[in-house]
């Protein structure tokens, strides 16, 4: 029987390259594709958000997915109200001539071959099917001009590789129309989310959100927990207790940092930058418990979800009675304050006025409109005019490069304002090549909600172009840190690094700037913010160098 | 001709060729790409390749130590273990090369190889293959551990107050004790 089945001959053609498949045979194996997908969301969470709960529990390997009876007429008409809505979506639809400058400008794309990983391909999933629907040279010839009908295969794809995209827009930094491939990845995750398939790492976060407002789900004193232990940690540093202001009203300033900042390794030390800054200045500020979280994982949801979110941050301002916000680092978060705050939430700004640092007098032009400050500005500003005193040599024992997190770069041009405080801050700065940061900066291969473990391996790959580059200034100088102002990013380049480069650490740019902040009254510092010794200021050195006669004065 | 020299002569006919056909393991829309994006950083799997297998080639020619290759086996299967590949796949690229060779010899009647220099080749790549399994091995261990690590990573500061609050309890009993 067997000899009749397998013949030797055949056995030994062996076909090395995978089949060439129609870009539209859709069907995906996602039994087989484990490490390339995310969970499906929680029926509680999407309940609490008051999402469709229709599908209830299931998960994409499930042979049949309990969609909605009506899912296709849920789509089209989720689909022909953003197209009114939206004219960029519009356009976004009809202007791609398919030129391929963005085909290969994906860190998924370079990272995994995938060619529907390639930009102007994943958009061409929801183009195919707009053209069926929408164009009458689609409606008639079909296939021939690239048109396709909507169906569960074709949704199924969509829910893979929409969430195999970071909105990270380095693809539209090259898009000769400044298509910007993220948008359509927004509208198509609204439409997913319309008949209830959205993921468990972008829905839990953004439920807790609504309910704690922060995304970690912490209440009101587990964050004043965290940050009196921070204080704690910091008199132990430097010998200070430093002010610690909470939900105070009538302070001149609201502080807002992402909720990872009061938790999680390594955000945690920018938080005692933070708090040490502004201890050092004397500013006049708050933190608050209610308003606990910059980020926004709405984003990741709809508009209307970014919305809804977000309003929690004027309403607070308005609450403490505040001038303006001062906002810590964050990525997705400064998209949403630089590009949708004033529009959606604008008419909520009660008594905020144009932001102007009361240390140095400088007008914030440029949070005119928001009423918002990101932290790199601020602290920027104070070097700038001498209101800190810095010891870089303090972080010699760092050789940091900088990777622009791709929203304060991309989203809101924030490029050089990062590199003055790090120079400033460190005598080691080196930049990775010119391709790989400032504009064209490679996504960490985990935003846009993807940061959760069990897609590690997709992860892992669209995150090589980034670690590529850190690999190569490692070897070339030395390189054992990198450094980064967003928290998606100090939670997932760690793990990245430690696959791809192993032994370099990550840090935010306000742990260096608590590295090398002279306190007034504080004690000889010995260690930095991660309690680990100093170059050149530890005992051991003090040791070497009162024994060779060297002065060891640091300060 | 000795087996080393038609190697040696043929070097760079089989690594375009190997190089090939490693790259058509990807979906042919991509080989254009990996095959000609030559700037490191925008195509990092194409200059990989294009760094390694040459490595592995001189190693298999002049029957280096295959210790010292290990780290081109690594920098190629690091990739292709993070990638929609089966492990068989993964580790499968280096089987090509003998169907590279093969064909270069195949008709070739003027050329005759001492058939141990041949089956030595084969050993050498099929040592190579076991190499490539224990290090696509360990990067999988690899990523399970990154994964149960990073719950670690989130609650550092919850597992830091949990030690302080535990160190004030005992000096606290100590005191109580004293």
């Amino acid at each position: 029987m067997a000899e009749d089945k397998y013949k030797q001959e055949d056995l030994l053609k062996i076909e090395y390259c995978p089949p060439r498949k129609d870009w539209m045979d859709s069907k995906i194996d996602f039994e087989a594709k484990k490490g390339n997908w995310c969970y499906s969301a929680v029926p509680a969470a999407m309940e609490y958000l008051d999402l469709n709960t229709e599908m209830g529990k299931w998960q994409p390997h499930d042979k049949d997915w309990p969609l909605p009876d009506n899912w296709k007429e849920i789509i089209f008409e989720g689909l022909h109200d953003r197209l009114k809505k939206f004219r960029t979506l519009q356009i976004f639809m009809d202007i791609c001539v398919r030129c391929g400058a963005c085909a290969d400008k994906c860190h998924f794309f370079i990272g995994s071959g995938d060619p529907k990983n390639m930009p102007v391909v994943r958009a061409e999933l929801l183009r195919s099917v707009y053209r069926k629907e929408y164009t009458t040279a689609g409606k008639l010839l079909g296939k021939m001009v690239g048109a396709r009908e909507l169906t569960v295969d074709v949704l199924k794809e969509w829910f893979y590789y929409f969430f195999q995209c970071t909105e990270c827009r380095r693809c539209s930094v090259f898009c000769p129309y400044g298509i910007d491939t993220a948008e359509i990845t927004i509208i198509v995750r609204e439409l997913l989310d319309l008949v209830g398939m959205n993921i468990d790492w972008i829905t839990t976060p953004a439920s807790n959100c609504f309910r704690t407002g922060n995304h970690l789900g912490i209440q009101p004193h587990g964050v004043l927990d965290s940050l009196e232990f921070a204080q704690e940690e910091l008199e132990d540093i430097t010998g200070l207790k430093i002010d610690l202001p909470v939900n105070r009203k009538g302070a001149e300033i609201l502080f807002i940092a992402p909720s990872a900042d009061y938790f999680a390794n390594p955000h945690y030390f920018t938080l005692l930058g933070y708090l040490a800054l502004f201890h050092e200045i004397g500013l006049d500020y708050t933190w608050s418990t209610f308003a606990s979280e910059g980020g926004n994982f709405g984003l990741f949801h709809s508009h209307d979800m970014i919305k809804r979110l977000n309003a929690k941050m004027y309403m607070e301002a308005d609450r403490l009675g505040v001038k303006w916000i001062l906002g810590g680092e964050c990525g997705h978060m400064w998209r949403v304050i630089h590009q949708y705050m004033h529009t959606m939430n604008g008419e909520r700004q009660n008594g905020l006025e144009e932001p102007v640092s009361p240390i140095t007098g400088t007008k914030f032009e440029n949070a005119k409109a928001t009423k918002m400050v990101h932290i790199a500005e601020f602290t920027a500003d104070l070097i700038k005019n001498n209101k800190i005193k810095l010891d870089p040599s303090r972080n010699d024992h760092i050789i940091p490069t900088y990777h622009d997190s791709c929203n304060p770069a991309r989203a809101m041009g924030l490029i050089e304002e990062p590199r003055y405080i790090i120079n400033a801050v460190s005598n080691n700065f080196h930049e990775m090549p010119e391709n790989t940061i400032r504009e064209q900066t490679f996504c960490c291969g985990s935003g846009a909600g993807l940061g959760t473990d069990e897609n590690m391996e997709m992860r892992l790959r669209g995150g090589l172009p980034r670690a590529n580059a850190v690999k190569y200034v490692n070897e070339k100088h030395g390189v054992n840190q990198l450094l980064c102002m967003c928290a998606i990013d100090k939670a997932t380049l760690p793990p990245l690094l430690e696959y791809w480069v192993p032994g370099v650490e990550v840090a935010g740019i306000h742990e260096l700037v608590g590295n090398a902040l002279i306190m007034e009254g504080a004690k000889e510092r010995t260690v930095d913010l991660r309690e680990e010794p100093m170059l050149g200021f530890d005992e051991e050195s003090e040791k070497v160098s009162a024994a060779t006669g060297e002065d060891t004065e640091n300060v | 001709m000795s087996m080393k020299e038609l190697l040696q002569e043929r070097k760079d006919s089989i690594f375009e060729k190997w190089l090939d056909r490693v790259i058509m393991t990807y979906p042919s829309e991509s080989s254009n790409f990996f095959k000609n994006k030559k700037n490191r950083f925008d195509n990092p799997i194409g200059s990989t390749l294009n760094k390694e297998l040459p490595i592995l080639l001189d190693a298999l020619i002049n029957l280096n130590d295959l210790d010292e290759v290990s780290n081109s086996i690594d920098e190629i299967v690091r990739i292709r273990a993070v990638q929609e590949f089966s492990a068989a796949q993964a580790v499968g690229f280096l089987l090509l090369l003998k169907k590279v060779i093969r064909e270069e010899l195949d008709g070739k009647t003027e050329i005759s190889v001492n058939v141990d220099d041949w089956w030595s080749v084969e050993d050498k790549i099929d040592r190579m293959v076991f190499m490539a399994f224990d290090i696509y091995m360990s990067c999988k261990e690899k990523i399970f551990e990154i994964r149960s690590r990073s719950f670690e990573r989130q609650t550092y500061v919850l597992d830091k107050m949990a030690e302080r609050a535990a160190e004030r309890s005992d000096k606290g009993e100590e005191m109580n004790a004293n």
